[in-house]
């Protein structure tokens, strides 16, 4: 068991993240949307909507077509992972690859203050997303 | 097993994964000589070989992996130390 792993965000691909953003300030109020994260090495932008006590949606928007989200967003696909920080990512990581998650890279994110975040594969094909605390 | 053997079971995984009767692999095939094998439909190939032979690959493995040869090498040994 990986008893470390708290809930922080689901991610949701969106075509347009300003279009996005006007919609959901409209369901959780403006003072709940975080500012426009670019984030570089994923060649997105991302913004958070607080939708309760550490709870978010986190909009993804693709900025370039090599983007990987730029491939799932042409599949149809929307919501795409489950975030969750943890206390140390290099532990969980391989904690999680012990129970057969595939990591599929590790990088520093300017959405959450350059900490170290990884994108894994579940048994299943799903993808998660760490964040150390 | 012999690699060929290897081969066409792969072949047969893949077809079924990727629902494309069409696909004929070689050991000089890879992901993208074939349509619909992207980042995506690959982790549920690996999964599905996985499954198939009873081994596990490490994300690192996977990461490596340049062709279908490479590929049958990695199922071949870790079938055979099983």
């Amino acid at each position: 068991m990986i008893n470390d792993l708290e809930f922080h965000h689901i991610g949701l691909i969106v075509r347009d993240i300003n279009d996005a953003i006007e919609h959901y300030c409209k369901l959780f109020g403006k003072e709940n949307v975080s500012e426009v994260y670019s984030l570089e090495s994923q060649k997105i932008k991302e913004c958070f909507i607080r939708n309760g006590e550490n709870s978010y949606i986190g909009l993804v928007s693709p900025v370039d077509k090599d983007s990987i989200i730029y491939a799932l967003m042409k599949k149809g696909i929307t919501y795409y992972h489950i975030a969750y920080k943890v206390l140390s990512l290099k532990m969980t990581i391989l904690k999680m690859e012990e129970l057969n998650y595939k990591l599929i890279s590790v990088f520093s994110s300017e959405a959450f203050k350059n900490k170290e975040c990884a994108f894994l594969y579940t048994p299943e094909g799903a993808i998660v997303e760490l964040i150390e605390k | 097993m012999q690699n060929s053997d290897i081969l066409k079971q792969v072949n047969n995984i893949i077809i079924e994964v990727l629902d494309n009767d069409n696909i004929v692999l070689s050991e000089k095939t890879t992901a993208d000589d074939v349509e619909e094998w992207d980042s995506l439909t690959n982790i549920h190939i690996i999964f599905a070989i996985e499954k198939h032979f009873s081994i596990k690959f490490t994300s690192k493995e996977m990461q490596d992996i340049k062709n279908v040869g490479e590929l049958i090498d990695h199922i071949s040994k870790k079938y055979r130390s099983k």
